[in-house]
Formats: structure tokens, C-alpha cells, sequence
């Protein structure tokens, strides 16, 4: 049947096509309507280039004491003011904010990729690969997630990114959950039992069909992952667990300002104020994506 | 006067897209005992229609803009909540296409029955079984008195929509509204919903409105039609009327599609082209797109009337198109229908 | 019932004593078996090239499960498939794929058989590579164009996705994708239930022509005799995952023998008021039975108005040919003449 009838087909040159609008440029199109959504997003990256940039631009080094200058207030000098051993707080916060932005980002990258894959997986197999690879989960979960830390800290040393590991390791458990049910559900759609009938290979639906059409729940959980990994940056720097000074994350400033915050409020305000902001801004992007891909929104 | 008489009801949603006109300007009424078959393609605006007269439209987006619906010499569209519970499910019973979802799963068919009948009624739980047990005797449930006991779950789908049925006539209501009452059941199963209801209909007096897309279904168990094209009024008229005189291009047309009218290795009829978006504003007729009647001057007429030709049977009269021939005159004057109905715009977007 | 089976190295589509059961497993504790549900329970059945088989049969009967038994997506559980002399249940799961090809299917929900994904000329790329891999640029574009106007639809819209267009267009691009990597079979799952009357018959009228123009053999599903009546060459009338009455349509439609065909047929309502409220109908009691425990002998005596006795509630009926090529699963019960016009 290779001659198709009406097939005096010319060339379809591509200037000609009329483009679509794929559900990704409409959930954008709705997303930037989103005031309070696009207002964090212009925060959010303000801060990350505040921080990336900032310490470039800064006459100070972040770990250079100045005694002499100890706890001083905000001033012209130091716009934040210094800390008790006289280094400039806005230096610190910038370079505390890269590390934390940096766990946030990195693990949740690493959950991402993880969960997806393994989540895809299990769901698009089923039955018994299935049944096991969740119960791993399950057992997983099941373990004390601090006691986790603990033990790899004290059998493998402290190191940053053993914590990326650790909280990476944390984070791809709910991902796994909810692309797994995901794919659950799209197996049955007419779609995917079209690619199979057509003979594509296992890795073409599970990377082609079955993958982009979770992706859109995925997106925001990631985008309120990122804010939760930062908290247990905080948590575990809180505990002695995570960065150590001299190194400075915000966990690690806030920690020290709180020690301090009677006397020396500063200290506390400015870490937690951009630790808070931040994660307002991540929260607000997160539940704006949430309505932007919403697929009950999308015109059908 | 008439048990309900709707007037000018106008529907719209006004969603992030723009304002979808669901229902424009629909009027009809309905005697006591009557039926009244409103049909029309998805997207025509017939089950908006029925659910802005039970007032279940989400609001927002959707709002009922203006119109009057007179029930019994109350203004349904005007009622406050507490007015509007008392007519609903007393005065005006519904059933719903899906019977698998309008019946709560978890409690036992006795008491959503009873809760049902002790909404409207004062009456005490031992008589309100009773009266449910009848009820159930009534559609035809075999075993009524052991099975009123029973889950949702543990009946099938036909079953379910009798105990649906059930459930909506147990007030002796004056009006049910019918919405696709067969379209997810079996053709076997569909007759003998189709004949429960007419028979309920006999015994009560009750007044009934099918929503339908099946002018098979209309033909057997309706008084009068109503047809629906792109949420306003095509025709309607008696079922004789509107099947044996129809009038409007579109009601002619959509005749003219049913397979089971066609002749077998003929080409089957097809409407050219697609229905039409209603969430953009529609200027003169909502067929005129795809009416395959020749058009005379268009300077005549630019708003379609309601015309009356007989009396009870009106037709939204566009002024562009002569259709009083039949349609098959037409098409022959046409010369062929398009193949596969497919017109050089079928590739537009909808 | 051997008698209808086909030859398989001559037929183009055999299929001989076909069983599909699902095994509903055990109970947690008491390991009791939760039963098997016979979804397809004995179906023979030879096709032959080009023509159109319809398929009837109510929700639960089976229809759906033994297209996708055919299909392949479903192993049977028993009996044997052949395609042009090639036995298709005897393939490994893992060779079938590179077979798939050969037939093609269209499902009965356009909104749900697309990628939302993916543009119209992602999707149907995709499916044409299948039999063309050495295809890209230009070359696939042209040939995805011809798809498109095949279809009916305009070809400078392959770069749109599947929620740009409406239901009915939707359908066609999934009949385009199923005729992309150049099948010689193609069942179609209902594929006009989810369409609107008007669209409806445009479909109807496509699929009836490129069955004929392409030279396809196709099996067109569907629970509407009227809709079945109108594009086939032949009727299979199936009944709780078994075919109770097969024949050319016009015999079907017109000389029904057995009771359930004709209960269907009297079920359609005809839109014609008068002739509506003064016809005969034959209604038939009670729903379909489940096909997790069907009832023994002829499976159709629990819903019959004719009543059945001791022995055709034992006996299953057997499967005859009552005159040439006209085969009714023969119940003395089911198959008399119980008075329907």
C-alpha cells in the first residue's frame, strides 16, 4: 500500500507549517499571568545572581576576620554589619546562599533523576518488579533519616557532598511514589497501548510517552523540594551535621545569629530574611506552576 | 398555565479563555405529564440547560445571565439556597448519565432512600423503608425488600440506574429531569430504562425532560422536541413535527445522518464541516457555516427569529437560506456531497 | 466447531478456538482461587483478505478483549492466531514487536490515544519509521503529508498537537497513525462511540473507503448494529466471549436467527415516532450475566423470554451452518421462530 491515494504530495516545505502550541508554551502562556508567581520568580533569581555575583563585587572576603571590627550594626561600610569576629555578614550571606541554593538545587536534581527513572520503571513493568521495587522504597522510608545521616558522617567523615548524597538519597523516595502512579495510570490510556501495537521498544514509551506526561506534577514537587532540602541543609548544619564553619551556609548564619540574637539581632535578621524570602519566593513559584500545568485549566 | 415555562435563559461561563456561551436565549414549557426531548451534539448546550434550571451550574465561572424559569409560578433562576433545596429533589427529581458516580458508594441503598424521602417528608424511618422497598418493587428490582440492603456496588449498571430512578420519583416529583439517562448502559439494557420511565411517568403524572444526542430515543418516548445547535433553539415542536415536517436545515440534516435511515453501500450523509466554538461570539445563524441549503441574498436577514409555521412549532428562521424543500432535493441540486463530508476548511483548527 | 475453521496457509486471518481467561488470582490468606473470568471463550473465526468484518456485542462480551487478543497485547490463553499463513500466538513476546507492523488498531477514544505530548507530525514520524527507519527530514515530512491528506486533513498542520484539534479531527490523525506503517489488518475498537451523530458518519464514510482504495482487511467493533450494518461485508455477533450468530450484514440484519441478534436489532430505536410507538420489541430480561461465572448449556437461557429446558440449560448448543455461510450457535430455544419481525 505504498501508493496512497491523493499522494501527488509536493514538498512540505517547513516555513509553511503552521506551528502548535504545546501544552508546555500554554502552561507558560498561564503561568505568566500568574502575578504572584512571575513577582517570585524576579526575586528568586535576584537573589541567586546576589549571590552567585555579590562576592565577585565585594571588597571583602567572606572568611577574613577583622577583630577589630567585631559586631558592628549596619553602616556604610558593612551594609549588613559584621559578625562577632568582624567579617562583612553580607559577604557571608551571599556565600552562605550559594551552598545553600547549591544543596537545594543539586539534591533535588539527583532526587529527580532517581525518582523519575525508578518510578517510571516500576510502574511501567508492574507486578512483581513492581511489588519489590516499592517495597525497597517502603524500606527506605522506613529508615530514621537522622540516624542515616549520623552513620554516614561518622563512617565516612563530614563532607558537603555526602550530605548532597544523604538528602538526595531522602528525596527520590516521594518522587519514585509519584511517577510511579503516574505511569500507572497513563499505561492504560489508549495512547501507550497504541505505542506498544506500533512495536516501539520499552525505553522509547517509557522515555517518549510515558515520561513527559508525568513530568508536570513532577515539575512542582521538584520546585517544593527545593525549599524543603534547604530546611534539612539547615537542620542538619543546625545539628553540626551539615556545613561547618568556617564555611558558612544560611543554616550555619542562622544558627550563629540565634546564639547572639539579643545582643547582635542583625546577625539573625539578614540570613533569615533572605533563608525566608527564598523560600516564600519557591513555595509561590511552585504553587504557580501547579495551576499553570493543570491539565483540568488546559483548553480541551 | 404550564407546569414549567423557561424563558430567554441565557447561560455563560466566563473562563480565563473568555466567556463560553453555553445556552443563548432558550425558551420553552412543558405541561404537566408532558415530555419533552431537548437534542443536540455535545457542546449544543442541552445539559447546561438543564442544570441552570436546577440551578447546578458552578458559579463562578459559569453565571445564568438573564431569563425566567416559572415552575409551578415560582421563579426558579430568582430562588434563594433554602428555597431551592425545597424544590430540588421534591418538585424536581434528576437523573444523571452516569449512574456509577451519582450514588453515594459507601452508604447502603436503604438509606440513601430514606435520607431521600425524610429530606421532604415527615415521615418516620419504618414507613419511609416501606415506601423505599415500593419503590425499588416499582422499577422492577427483583427482590426489592432483601436487596434495598445492598451496596451500589453490588448492582450492575442497569440496576443502578433503576435505583437512580427510584431514588428521583420517590417524592412524586411534578418534573424529572432526565440527563442522558441510557447513553452509558447496554442497547438491550437501554430499552428497558426507556420503558421504566415512561411507565413511572404514566402512574405519576410526572412531566419529564430527556436530554438526549439519540433522535431514536426522542422518537419513542417524547411529546415534544426541542433541538439544540451551539447553545441556542434550531426547532421544536410535537415529535410529529419535528420528524415528519422539520423545518430548520439543521434538523433536516441531522435526520438525514442516522445510519440506520441510510440505505446500505451508499455513501453515508454527513453534516460538512465542524459544530461550532461557542466560547467565540456567534453572528447570525450558528449553522449557517455548515448549511448545505443555498443561500439567497444575505442582506435580507441578519439575526435569525423565532418563527411559528404551525402552531406549536417554531423554527429559528436565519432569512438566508429558502428550507422548505427537502433536504434530499437540495443535495441532488448540489450535484455530490462532498467526500467524507470533508470541506477544504475541515483541517482548521477547532 | 472445527467446521469454520479456515485454512490457515490460504486465509488471510485464522483464528481457531481462541481463548482469553484472566485468572483473578487467590485470596491472601485462604488461598482460595478468586475465579477466572473468560473474557474470550472459544472463538473460531477466518477472515479473508479485504473484507470487513463487524463485530457486536454489549459492554462485557468480550469484543474489546479478543481485538486486543488479535492484537496481540493480550497472549490467548489457548487456540491459535494465524496472519497470511503466519501463526502469531506461536511468536515470542519478544519477536511479535518487529510483527506489529503488519497489523494496526484504532481505539475508540481519540482523546485518550494520542500522546498530548507530541505534535501530529512527532506522532505519526514515529509510527511511519516503523517500516521506513532510513526516513528523516523532508522525505518523512512529504510522506506524513500524505498521510494527512489521506485523512482528509490539511498537511500544514502536522505541527500541531492533538489538543488543537477536535474530536473528530483527532480521530482521523489516530487513523492516519494506524495507517502509517502500511498494515494489511486494522481493527477498529469503536472508533466512532466517542463522536458526535454528524461526525460520526464522516469517520464511518473514511474508514469505509480507505478499506477499499488500500485493499486493508479490517475488523470494525462496535456495540450499534446500525452502525455496523452500514460498513460491513460480513457480522459476527458475540455473546458472553463466544460468537452466537455470523453471517453476511444483509442476513444478519434482515433474517436473524438467533433471539439475541434479534433482541439487538429490536433495540435500536428507530427515529421514526410512529413507527417507533407501534413496533414489536423483543425485550430481553436482566443484564448480561458475569463472565466470571457464566451460566451453564446455552449461555443465553437466563435472559431469554423463551424459556429453556433441562437439557439446554446443561448442553452447550452447537455452532451450525443453517444455509451458506449463515452459522447461529443452534439453541432449538434461541434460534425458533419466536415471533419477531
Amino acid at each position: 500500500m505504498t501508493d496512497l491515494p491523493g499522494s501527488a504530495a509536493p514538498g512540505i516545505a517547513e516555513e509553511e507549517l503552521v506551528e502548535g502550541s504545546s501544552l508546555w508554551k500554554d502552561a507558560w502562556a498561564r503561568l505568566k499571568k500568574n502575578k504572584v508567581a512571575v513577582g517570585s520568580l524576579v526575586v528568586f533569581t535576584f537573589i541567586c545572581l546576589f549571590c552567585v555575583l555579590g562576592p565577585f563585587l565585594s571588597p571583602y572576603d567572606s572568611n577574613a576576620q577583622n577583630l577589630f571590627a567585631g559586631a558592628e550594626g549596619p553602616s556604610a561600610d558593612h551594609w549588613f554589619g559584621t559578625d562577632t569576629l568582624g567579617r562583612d555578614l553580607m559577604v557571608r550571606v551571599m556565600v552562605g546562599g550559594r551552598i545553600s541554593l547549591m544543596v537545594g538545587l543539586v539534591a533535588t536534581v539527583v532526587a529527580l533523576a532517581i525518582g523519575v527513572i525508578y518510578g517510571a520503571t516500576a510502574g511501567y513493568i508492574g507486578g512483581k518488579v513492581d511489588a519489590s521495587m516499592m517495597r525497597f522504597v517502603d524500606l527506605l522510608y522506613a529508615l530514621p533519616f537522622t540516624i542515616f545521616v549520623i552513620l554516614l558522617m561518622v563512617a565516612f567523615g563530614r563532607s558537603m557532598w555526602l550530605m548532597f548524597v544523604a538528602i538526595g538519597c531522602v528525596e527520590w523516595l516521594s518522587m519514585a511514589r509519584i511517577v510511579r502512579s503516574g505511569v500507572l495510570g497513563l499505561k492504560k490510556q489508549e495512547f501507550v497501548e497504541a505505542a506498544v501495537s506500533l512495536g516501539y521498544s520499552h525505553s522509547r514509551i517509557i522515555l517518549r510517552h510515558l515520561i513527559p506526561n508525568v513530568l508536570g506534577p513532577v515539575i512542582v514537587i521538584a520546585t517544593l523540594t527545593v525549599p524543603a532540602v534547604m530546611l534539612l541543609e539547615a537542620f542538619l548544619s543546625f545539628l553540626g551535621l551539615g556545613v561547618q564553619p568556617p564555611n558558612a551556609s544560611w543554616g550555619v548564619l542562622i544558627n550563629e545569629g540565634q546564639a547572639n540574637m539579643e545582643i547582635y539581632p542583625w546577625l539573625l535578621l539578614f540570613p533569615a530574611g533572605f533563608f525566608a524570602v527564598t523560600l516564600f519566593c519557591l513555595n509561590f513559584i511552585g504553587d504557580g506552576l501547579r495551576d499553570a500545568l493543570d491539565p483540568k485549566s488546559a483548553k480541551d | 398555565m404550564p407546569l414549567l415555562e423557561v424563558n430567554d435563559l441565557t447561560t455563560y461561563f466566563h473562563t480565563r479563555d473568555g466567556v463560553v456561551r453555553a445556552v443563548e436565549g432558550v425558551s420553552f414549557s412543558l405541561e404537566r405529564g408532558e415530555t419533552l426531548g431537548i437534542v443536540g451534539e455535545s457542546g449544543s448546550g442541552k445539559s447546561v440547560t438543564c442544570y441552570s434550571l436546577m440551578r447546578l451550574i458552578p458559579e463562578p465561572p459559569g453565571r445564568i445571565e438573564r431569563g425566567t424559569a416559572m415552575f409551578e409560578g415560582h421563579d426558579l433562576l430568582q430562588m434563594s439556597q433554602k428555597e431551592l433545596r425545597k424544590v430540588r429533589g421534591n418538585g424536581i427529581g434528576m437523573i444523571f448519565q452516569d449512574p456509577m458516580t451519582s450514588l453515594n458508594p459507601y452508604l447502603r441503598i436503604s438509606t440513601q432512600l430514606i435520607e431521600a424521602l425524610q429530606t421532604h417528608r415527615d415521615i418516620d424511618k419504618k414507613a419511609a423503608l416501606h415506601k423505599a422497598i415500593e419503590a425499588l418493587e416499582e422499577v422492577g428490582i427483583p427482590g426489592a425488600s432483601k436487596r434495598v440492603f445492598s451496596y451500589p456496588h453490588e448492582f450492575s449498571g442497569g440496576m443502578r440506574q433503576r435505583v437512580m430512578i427510584a431514588m428521583a420519583l420517590i417524592t412524586e416529583p411534578a418534573l424529572l429531569i432526565a440527563d442522558e439517562p441510557t447513553t452509558a448502559l447496554d442497547v438491550t439494557v437501554q430499552a428497558q430504562i426507556m420503558d421504566i420511565i415512561k411507565q413511572r411517568q404514566n402512574d405519576l403524572g410526572t412531566a419529564v425532560i430527556l436530554v438526549t444526542h439519540d433522535l431514536g430515543v426522542v422518537a419513542g418516548s417524547c411529546d415534544k422536541v426541542l433541538v439544540m445547535y451551539g447553545g441556542r433553539e434550531m426547532e421544536s415542536g410535537s415529535v410529529e413535527q419535528i420528524f415528519y415536517r422539520p423545518r430548520h436545515p439543521y434538523t433536516r440534516s441531522l435526520q438525514k445522518t442516522i445510519p440506520s435511515l441510510q440505505t446500505k453501500g451508499q455513501e453515508l450523509y454527513t453534516i460538512p464541516g465542524l459544530p461550532p466554538d461557542v466560547s467565540k461570539p456567534i453572528h447570525g445563524c450558528a449553522f449557517f457555516p455548515r448549511c448545505p441549503y443555498p443561500k439567497t441574498d444575505k442582506a435580507e436577514g441578519a439575526s435569525p427569529e423565532l418563527e411559528e409555521i404551525e402552531p406549536g412549532h417554531c423554527w429559528s428562521a436565519c432569512g438566508f437560506c429558502d428550507s422548505s424543500t427537502p433536504i434530499e432535493s437540495v443535495l441532488a441540486k448540489a450535484g455530490e456531497v462532498a467526500e467524507d463530508g470533508v470541506p477544504a476548511s475541515a483541517g482548521e483548527p477547532a | 466447531m472445527s467446521a469454520t475453521t479456515g485454512n490457515p496457509q490460504e486465509d488471510f486471518l485464522v483464528l481457531d478456538d481462541v481463548k482469553t481467561h484472566f485468572d483473578m488470582g487467590t485470596t491472601l490468606f485462604t488461598r482460595e482461587s478468586k475465579g477466572v473470568v473468560k473474557a474470550v471463550d472459544g472463538v473460531t473465526l477466518t477472515i479473508q483478505k479485504g473484507e470487513i468484518l463487524g463485530l457486536v456485542g454489549e459492554s462485557g462480551c468480550g469484543k474489546s478483549t479478543l481485538s486486543r487478543t488479535i492484537m496481540q497485547l493480550l497472549r490467548p490463553t489457548s487456540g491459535h492466531i494465524w496472519l497470511k499463513g503466519r501463526e502469531l500466538s506461536a511468536i515470542s513476546d519478544k519477536d511479535i514487536r518487529s510483527e506489529r507492523i503488519n497489523f494496526q488498531m484504532i481505539f475508540q477514544d481519540p482523546y485518550a490515544s494520542l500522546n498530548p505530548r507530541m505534535t501530529v507530525l512527532d506522532t505519526l514520524g514515529e509510527a511511519v519509521r516503523t517500516r521506513h527507519p532510513e526516513l528523516k527530514g523532508d522525505a518523512l515530512r512529504a510522506r506524513v503529508a500524505e498521510l494527512l491528506r489521506t485523512v482528509g486533513m490539511n498537511p500544514f498542520q502536522m505541527k500541531r498537537y492533538p489538543h488543537e484539534f477536535s474530536g473528530g479531527q483527532r480521530q482521523r490523525v489516530a487513523i492516519a497513525r494506524a495507517l502509517a506503517p502500511e498494515p494489511e489488518l486494522i481493527i477498529a475498537d469503536e472508533p466512532v462511540s466517542a463522536l458526535d451523530v454528524s461526525i460520526q458518519s464522516q469517520i464511518l464514510n473514511l474508514l469505509k473507503r480507505l478499506t477499499r482504495e488500500l485493499g486493508l482487511t479490517m475488523i470494525f467493533i462496535s456495540h450499534d448494529l446500525s452502525v455496523v450494518r452500514y460498513i460491513s461485508d460480513r457480522i459476527a455477533v458475540m455473546y458472553l466471549g463466544k460468537i452466537v450468530e455470523l453471517g453476511d450484514a444483509e442476513t444478519i440484519v434482515d433474517h436473524p436467527l438467533h433471539i439475541y441478534t434479534k433482541a439487538l436489532m429490536s433495540a435500536i430505536p428507530e427515529p421514526d415516532p410512529n413507527l417507533e410507538r407501534n413496533r414489536h420489541r423483543i425485550v430481553l430480561e436482566g443484564d448480561p450475566p458475569s463472565p466470571m461465572e457464566p451460566p451453564e448449556g446455552c449461555k443465553f437461557w437466563p435472559r431469554s423470554p423463551a424459556g429453556h429446558d433441562e437439557r439446554m440449560r446443561r448442553e452447550e448448543p452447537p455452532f451450525e451452518e443453517i444455509s451458506p455461510g449463515h452459522w447461529v450457535s443452534n439453541c432449538p430455544f434461541c434460534v425458533a421462530d419466536n415471533g419477531a419481525s
